[in-house]
């Protein structure tokens, strides 16, 4: 691969260009989730070499998805105000080299999990990379207002990495965290998508708030905070978990759906309210982390 | 009408998992094991008496599965019953489970390597198979307190391994 840059962008411009390619903050979102689970599938904290090399192949496998995603979206991200900026839409590198640099992290990241954490994790890796390259980026996105809730599973599949890394298997438990992520992934971005809704409809993606009424959305993402929460509660049974997990996953679950309410009742007397969906999107991230880092908590204080 | 796919899917993902577990966790392998709550169990003891699982009674634990027909068994059983003479495994209990062996091979087998813990005589795979779900043996199993399993060895347990399970166990 060859990293060659026209004259008018400096070295260090198409580095973070590279880096940009792989969206790191979506990234932040995987780790949060990965490493408590880890901890949950083996009751305590497992071996920091098998924490690190799994972190280190997920993270590679999702930022060369995320590459492979933006050397297909390139054409809508140069339309969209939110995407505008990113590198293959100011060409600070050709989509050719960004489509080797994708290619070149999911090699890595196979051959790195494969080797240091067992073949299960690599495969499920590479499923992943392929489900959101192939099902969401290249056939969903632009055609179905489902995109993001088929698409989403994509996200949802580095909990089953963690998991297996552990134990070498899937179970109940893997199986509810990976469809809490799951059912959460939609209402945080048909947030984000109400926000944003002028800027999908240029670009001709048919995010929910873009083809369906602002009600109808806001009634979508309160249906799924009430089953996330529900799922959420049956996530301490199954797991084994204490009380310091079902009070965080009730207490946080009750915020959330408050925030979705809210939404939705302002839906409903016509207001368009973006401060509002902004709100629930951003609580959405902390909600996620915050379950997710105290089921960890609860594991490592049960097992002192 | 109002059908939201995402929670389709779930409910969907959820009945077919259900229908590949029984509904139940599978111990099909033993990695599954860690985590999981073992259910207490009752057991003849190889020299009379009964041997209850340690954590109905609140204490952590190590089973060692073995049997005298094993022979990975017999070249562990020398090494775990000298580590254990040399190295107090208090307050973690130790327990042998003998697995389908005649009574009498059983208790020559222990007694031949100085093995001193209470072992736990499991004729028909009952516990064996029927809580922890192993097909084979020899198995150690580390669990805390309450019965959840921290940790398993499958075949002969090198001296390391035995060290850091106890150590594991008596440091949490």
């Amino acid at each position: 691969m060859t990293i060659s840059a026209p004259s008018s962008f400096s070295t260090s411009d198409v580095l973070k260009g590279y880096l940009a390619l792989t969206k790191p903050r979506i990234i932040e979102l995987l780790l949060v989730t990965t490493v408590p689970t880890m901890i949950v599938a083996a009751n305590g904290f497992p071996k920091l070499w098998l924490i690190v090399v799994t972190l280190i192949g997920g993270t590679l496998a999702a930022g060369g998805a995320n590459a492979f995603n933006m050397v297909i979206d390139r054409d809508i991200d140069a339309i969209m105000e939110r995407t505008k900026r990113r590198p293959l839409v100011t060409g600070v590198m050709s989509a050719r080299s960004a489509a080797l640099f994708a290619g070149a992290l999911e090699i890595l990241a196979f051959v790195i999990l494969a080797v240091w954490v067992n073949e299960l994790s690599a495969w499920l890796a590479m499923s992943a990379t392929a489900f959101y390259v192939i099902v969401y980026t290249m056939i969903l996105k632009r055609r179905s207002k489902q995109n993001i809730v088929i698409g989403g599973a994509a996200g949802a599949v580095p909990v089953l990495i963690g998991w297996s890394a552990v134990t070498n298997t899937l179970g109940w438990t893997p199986v509810l965290l990976f469809l809490v992520i799951f059912i959460w992934t939609p209402p945080h971005f048909w947030a984000l998508a109400v926000r944003y809704r002028d800027d999908y409809e240029a670009a001709h993606v048919p995010m929910m708030p873009v083809v369906a009424s602002l009600r109808r959305t806001t009634l979508e993402i309160l249906v799924y905070s009430v089953v996330m929460w529900a799922l959420t509660l049956m996530i301490g049974p199954s797991a084994h978990l204490g009380w310091v997990y079902a009070v965080s996953a009730t207490v946080l679950g009750a915020m959330f759906t408050f925030y979705a309410l809210r939404l939705y009742r302002h839906a409903l007397v016509g207001k368009a309210d973006v401060a509002e969906a902004m709100r629930l999107f951003h609580f959405s991230i902390t909600y996620l982390s915050a379950l997710f880092i105290l089921m960890a908590v609860d594991v490592l204080v049960r097992n002192h | 009408m109002l059908i939201s796919l995402g929670v389709v899917v779930a409910v969907v993902l959820i009945t077919v998992v259900s229908i590949f577990t029984g509904g139940q966790p599978t111990n099909a392998s033993r990695n599954v094991l860690v985590g999981e709550q073992m259910k207490g169990f009752s057991l003849p003891g190889l020299d009379g008496g009964v041997e209850t699982a340690p954590w109905t009674s609140g204490h952590k634990s190590v089973l060692i599965f073995f049997a005298s027909w094993c022979g990975p068994c017999k070249a562990e059983m020398p090494k775990v019953a000298a580590y254990l003479r040399a190295h107090d495994p208090t307050p973690v209990r130790v327990m042998g489970v003998d697995v389908n062996d005649p009574r009498g091979a059983g208790r020559a087998f222990v007694k031949k390597d100085g093995f001193t813990y209470p072992v736990a005589y499991d004729l028909n795979f009952a516990v064996t198979s029927g809580v922890f779900g192993f097909g084979g043996i020899p198995e150690t199993v580390f669990l805390n307190a309450r019965g959840v399993v921290v940790q398993v060895y499958f075949g002969a347990i090198p001296e390391k391994k035995l060290a850091q399970g106890l150590a594991g166990l008596q440091s949490s």
